[in-house]
C-alpha cells in the first residue's frame, strides 16, 4: 500500500511513485496543461474516500495553507481504473477514464465495483480519452454522459522538452528481478545503471490494475524460451497503477523466477520506473521499443503516451494460446482466460525485436 | 422515543422483536459485539417482555444472553450453545397475532425470515477500502450486502458517515436508512478501580488503541516517534490491540526496537473491557489514528473514561469526538505531532477539560441508539396496520 505524504496536497506538490504511464501519467499530464491561475486552486487528494464532510476538509485543506472552499463548488475528477472510482462526498463527482475495454472474469467477487462496469451513485460524468466500448454504469445501472476528452497526453512531456539541457541524474529507477529486493523498492529511490551490453532492451508496461494481465505468464514464457547464456532481448517490465503494490511485484518475480528454473535466467529481466520525465532521454538511449499488451484495458492510452514519450510501441494483438489466470486481488480471487502469444509466436516477436532497423 | 413508547408500540401491534446473537459469540468482545452487546442490555432494560433471542432459526434463553452480557465475553454462551443448553427451540413466526420483528446488530445470517427486517450497518470499508482488508472479509460483507439492504425494512447506520456512504456507493434512498449513534457505558466499578489504581501516580504515556492492521493505521505513530524521538523521552506510548492482519506490515521499525526495549514503547496485546477502561484512564491522551471508520468507538471509549483522544479527522471519527478531540490528518506523521503537542497545551490550561470529555462521552448511549431505532419501527408497525400505540 502506498502511503502519501498528506490527505490534501497542491497540485504542485504531489510526488508521484512513476510518470510515464498510467493514471499517475495522467494526472501529471492534466496538471500540466492546466492554466497557472487554475493549477494554484486544484489540489491532489490521494483517498477522497475518507472524507467524511466539510469538517474533515477543512482540517485537510489548511494542512497545505489553502482555506477549503464550500463542498458544493468542489469539482473532484478521479483518475484510474474505474473499479477504484471513489467520490468525494458533497462535491461534483467526475470520472476520468483511460480504460476502454475491460475483459470480465469468470469468476467474479460480490463487490459491487469489481468488474469494473460499475461507478459509485454519486458519480456525475465520465470524462474518456477515446470512445468507450461499454461505457460504465452507475451501481443502480442508470447511465452517465461521456465526454471525449482532448487527449491530453503531452503537456508534462512538452514541459520537460522546453527545459531541455537540465536533465537530472535522477528519475529512472531500475534492478533486475534477480537483485529486487521489495523494502529497497518501497522506499526509493533505486537508481540502476544496466551493465553493458550488446543485447537489445524492451520496455513492458503493465498495470498493475489489470488482474487479467499476461504479463505474468509472457515473462514466464520468455525465460523458458531465451537461452540464458545468449538472451536474445532484455526486459524493463514497467508497472504502473497505484505503484505501492510491491506485493504484486513479489509475485511476478516469484512466477518468474518457478517458469525460469535458473537463477540466471532473472538478471535478464528487469523492474523499472521512472520517476521524472526529465530522465526520459536516459530510458530511451536504454530502450525504444515498448511491447504493449492488446488486452490490457488501457493500452489505446499507452500506445499513445509511448508514441508521445518518443517510443516505439508494438501491440501484442492476439496469440495462439489461452492461459488461465487466477489472482487474488483486493475484490477477492477473479479469474481470466485470455490469449497469450505462444512459444514460436513469441520466438517471432523476438526476432523483429531483436533485429536492428 | 422512550422504554414505554417502543413497549407500547411492540404491545400494540402484539409484535414480537427477536434480536440476532450471532456477534455475541466471539470470544473478545470489540467493535460490533460491543454494540451487539449494548443494544441487546437496552432491549433488556426498556423491552424485556417484547424481545427474543435468536441464532439462525433457533432461539436462544434470555438468561443466558444476560449472563454473556454479565462476562463481557462470548466464550460461556458459545460453550453454551454448542452444548445446546442455551437453545430454547425453534422460532416461532408461525400463528401468531401481530408481525415478527427481526432486529440484526451485523451482517445477516439469515433473511426474509421476519415481517419486519432491520439490520445495523457499522462501516462500508471492505465496500471503500477493500485494500485495507483481507480479501475473505471483502467477500464475506460484499456476498451480503446487496442482499441485505434488499431485503430490509429499516437499514440502521451508527454514523451520518456511514449513511452517506451508502447514498453515495450504492445510491440507498435516504428514507431507507436511520442514523442511531452507538453508544458507551462505564460499569460503576471501573471508575473506583481506576481512582486507585492511579492513586500512585506513574510515568505519563499515551494510549494507542486499535488492532495492528493497515486500516488502523498504527504506523503513523511510528513514523512520528522515528522523525521525533525526543518524544519517548517525555512520554511512553502504549499500543493496545491484538495482531491483525499483516501484522507484519505494522511491526516496529528498527529504529525504535532500542526504545521497546529501553520500555519506552510497550504492546500490550488485546485488553478486556476493564483492563483497557483502567490503561484509557491513566493515559494523558489516546490516540486514534484510523484510516476509516464507521464510527470510531474507542474515542468514545477514552472520553467516558474522562481522558482526551487525539483523533484521525477521517470518516465518522469527529461525529463520535464532537469538539473535545484534536483531530489530525491520518496521513501526516507531522500533522499527528502537532495534534499532540496541541493536546498537551490544552491538558496543561484547561482543568474541565476530563468533564468536557466525559460530557461529551453521555451524549451517546445505548438507550439513545435503541430509541433511534425505535421511532421508525414504530412507523413501520403503524403502516403494517397495527393498532397506533397510546
Amino acid at each position: 500500500m502506498r502511503r502519501h505524504r498528506a490527505s490534501i496536497l497542491p497540485i504542485s506538490d504531489v510526488r508521484l511513485p512513476q510518470c510515464l504511464l498510467g493514471s499517475e501519467a495522467q494526472l501529471a499530464a492534466f496538471a500540466a496543461a492546466l492554466p497557472p491561475e487554475h493549477a494554484a486552486r486544484c489540489v491532489f487528494a490521494p483517498l477522497p474516500e475518507i472524507f467524511a464532510d466539510a469538517r474533515s476538509l477543512v482540517h485537510a485543506w489548511a494542512g497545505c495553507g489553502m482555506a477549503a472552499p464550500a463542498t458544493g463548488d468542489i469539482l473532484h475528477l478521479r483518475f484510474g481504473s474505474v473499479r477504484m472510482a471513489r467520490v468525494l462526498k458533497g462535491a461534483r463527482n467526475a470520472a476520468v477514464v483511460a480504460e476502454v475495454v475491460r475483459a470480465q472474469p469468470l469468476a467474479s467477487s460480490g463487490h459491487p465495483f469489481a468488474s469494473g462496469l460499475h461507478l459509485p451513485a454519486a458519480m456525475e460524468r465520465i470524462f474518456a480519452y477515446a470512445p468507450i466500448a461499454v461505457p460504465p454504469v452507475r451501481v443502480d445501472g442508470t447511465s452517465l454522459p461521456v465526454e471525449l476528452l482532448r487527449p491530453c497526453l503531452d503537456a508534462d512531456l512538452a514541459a520537460v522538452r522546453r527545459r531541455r539541457g537540465r536533465q537530472s541524474a535522477g528519475g529512472l529507477d531500475m534492478v533486475s528481478f534477480a537483485d529486487f529486493d521489495s523494502g529497497a523498492w518501497a522506499a526509493g529511490p533505486v537508481p540502476g545503471v544496466p551493465a553493458k551490453s550488446d543485447v537489445p532492451m524492451v520496455l513492458l508496461p503493465w498495470n498493475l490494475d489489470h488482474p487479467g494481465s499476461i504479463v505474468p505468464d509472457l515473462l514466464a514464457r520468455l525465460v523458458r524460451l531465451q537461452d540464458v547464456t545468449a538472451p536474445r532481448v532484455r526486459v524493463l517490465v514497467l508497472p504502473f497503477n497505484y505503484l505501492g503494490q510491491t506485493g504484486l511485484i513479489r509475485r511476478l518475480i516469484a512466477h518468474v523466477a518457478a517458469a525460469a528454473g535458473d537463477r540466471a535466467a532473472l538478471a535478464h529481466v528487469a523492474i523499472g520506473r521512472l520517476t521524472s520525465l526529465s530522465s526520459l532521454p536516459a530510458l530511451r538511449a536504454l530502450s525504444r521499443t515498448a511491447w504493449v499488451e492488446a488486452g490490457d484495458p488501457e493500452h489505446d492510452w499507452t500506445m499513445a503516451r509511448m508514441t508521445a514519450a518518443g517510443f516505439r510501441p508494438l501491440s501484442l494483438a492476439g496469440g495462439e494460446d489461452r492461459v488461465w489466470v487466477e489472482v487474488d486481488t483486493r475484490y477477492g480471487t477473479l479469474a481470466y482466460h485470455p490469449h497469450i502469444l505462444s512459444l514460436r509466436e513469441l520466438a517471432a516477436l523476438l526476432d523483429r525485436t531483436a533485429t536492428p532497423r | 422515543m422512550t422504554d414505554a413508547t417502543l413497549s407500547a408500540a411492540l404491545d400494540a401491534a402484539g409484535a414480537t422483536l427477536c434480536f440476532d446473537i450471532s456477534p455475541l459469540v466471539e470470544l473478545q468482545w470489540t467493535g460490533i459485539p460491543v454494540v451487539a452487546a449494548g443494544l441487546a442490555g437496552a432491549l433488556l432494560t426498556h423491552a424485556r417482555a417484547h424481545t427474543r433471542f435468536f441464532l439462525g432459526t433457533d432461539l436462544v434463553r434470555t438468561a443466558a444472553v444476560q449472563d454473556a452480557l454479565a462476562r463481557g465475553s462470548g466464550l460461556a454462551l458459545a460453550r453454551e450453545l454448542a452444548a445446546g443448553r442455551a437453545l430454547d427451540g425453534r422460532l416461532k413466526l408461525a400463528g401468531r397475532r401481530g408481525p415478527s420483528v427481526g432486529l440484526f446488530p451485523s451482517v445477516k445470517q439469515v433473511r426474509r425470515l421476519f415481517d419486519i427486517e432491520i439490520s445495523l450497518f457499522h462501516d462500508l470499508s471492505t465496500l471503500v477500502l477493500p485494500q485495507f482488508h483481507m480479501p475473505v472479509n471483502v467477500d464475506h460483507h460484499m456476498d451480503s450486502l446487496r442482499d441485505d439492504l434488499a431485503s430490509n425494512d429499516l437499514t440502521v447506520c451508527v454514523s451520518q458517515a456511514t449513511a452517506d456512504d451508502l447514498r453515495a456507493y450504492l445510491g440507498v434512498p435516504a428514507h431507507r436508512l436511520v442514523v442511531a449513534h452507538n453508544g458507551t457505558h462505564v460499569p460503576p466499578g471501573f471508575a473506583l478501580d481506576a481512582a486507585n489504581a492511579l492513586a500512585g501516580g506513574g510515568e505519563p504515556y499515551f494510549l494507542i488503541l486499535g488492532t495492528r492492521e493497515p486500516r488502523k493505521n498504527v504506523m503513523l505513530v511510528f513514523d512520528m516517534l522515528a522523525r521525533s524521538p525526543a518524544l519517548l523521552e517525555r512520554h511512553r506510548f502504549v499500543f493496545a490491540g491484538r495482531m491483525g492482519w499483516l501484522a507484519e506490515q505494522q511491526l516496529l521499525p528498527p529504529a525504535l526496537k532500542q526504545a521497546e526495549e529501553a520500555g519506552r514503547v510497550l504492546f500490550t496485546g488485546f485488553l478486556d473491557q476493564r483492563a483497557k477502561f483502567l490503561a484509557i484512564a491513566g493515559a494523558q491522551a489516546t490516540i486514534y489514528p484510523s484510516i476509516f471508520e464507521g464510527f470510531g468507538l474507542p474515542v468514545l471509549e477514552s472520553l467516558a473514561a474522562g481522558t482526551p483522544c487525539i483523533a484521525s479527522w477521517s470518516s465518522a471519527i469527529p461525529e463520535a469526538g464532537g469538539d473535545v478531540c484534536e483531530y489530525f490528518d491520518p496521513l501526516s506523521a507531522a500533522d499527528l505531532e502537532r495534534a499532540l503537542g496541541a493536546m498537551l497545551a490544552r491538558r496543561a490550561v484547561d482543568g474541565r477539560l476530563a468533564d468536557a470529555c466525559r460530557a461529551q462521552a453521555a451524549r451517546f448511549t445505548w438507550d439513545a441508539m435503541l430509541g433511534a431505532i425505535a421511532a421508525p419501527l414504530r412507523k413501520l408497525l403503524l403502516a403494517r396496520g397495527a393498532a397506533s400505540p397510546t
